[in-house]
């Protein structure tokens, strides 16, 4: 039997998952950009990527949950570090890849 | 904190859109040296162009976060003053999300419970009739 405290709401569920997709899309975005200013290539260009995407999340708790993620967030890592993983990576990847080409 | 981020936004969009420029003229420079020579085979993109692009990408960063704004109430009793609390994500416990819609009466889920098109609209009027002649007969 579940206790009190695992019904959650889900419209709020869904508003924090909004709000940290909205944070993870635009920076990601905007550090691939970076990447292809940079003319990063290879490891180096993924490598940024891993700092910036963690490094993101790490403020997001900090700044945003006040290091108490597990209240706003269902199950917080795969919430705040896994799910997004794969749509941030491409994203990032694009903008990387177009200004790479753009600038060069 | 909005407007703060605006403006942090359209800063670090300059400085990006800026050392993209000056990227962008530096390697079309380098084009134009001829492809054994010292400079074209050391060449490494300027410092204060890397330095520009980083911190663009930092001051977005952190204007993104400046974006998000603290959660705000007006009380239901007392002087109308804006309380703001040191949070900016609605708790999403069931027993804390509600306390808000508790506090005022409020029912989210309106459209679906509120259905008075399925009232006894013929109990209810006798209803009415019974208090009404209940409280006649007290005021007499």
């Amino acid at each position: 039997m579940s206790s009190i405290d695992e019904i959650t709401s889900s419209d709020y569920v869904l508003g924090n998952k909004k709000s940290l997709l909205w944070v993870q899309d635009s920076t990601a975005l905007v550090f691939g950009i970076g990447a292809g200013i940079l003319q990063l290539e290879s490891f180096k260009g993924f490598a940024m990527f891993v700092v910036g995407y963690l490094s993101v999340a790490l403020l997001y708790i900090i700044w945003i949950c006040r290091l108490q993620p597990a209240k706003y967030y269902q199950s917080p890592i795969n919430d705040i570090f896994i799910e997004s993983f794969v749509r941030e990576l491409t994203g990032y990847v694009m903008a990387w890849t177009f200004s790479y080409a753009l600038v060069g | 904190m909005a407007l703060l981020s605006t403006i942090l936004i359209l800063f670090s969009s300059a400085l990006i859109l800026h050392s993209g420029f000056s990227s962008h003229e530096f390697h079309q420079l380098l084009k134009s040296l001829p492809q054994d020579s010292h400079s074209y085979l050391g060449h490494q993109l300027p410092k204060d162009i890397q330095y520009e692009a980083i911190a663009g990408i930092i001051t977005f960063t952190i204007a993104v976060f400046f974006s998000f704004k603290k959660l705000t109430y007006y009380p239901l009793q007392g002087p109308q003053k804006l309380i703001t609390l040191n949070h900016y994500l609605h708790e999403i416990r069931m027993n804390k999300a509600t306390n808000v819609d508790n506090l005022i009466g409020n029912d989210p889920y309106g459209e679906i419970n509120h259905t008075p098109n399925f009232i006894d609209i013929h109990a209810k009027r006798e209803e009415t009739k019974r208090w009404l002649e209940q409280n006649d007969k007290k005021e007499i």
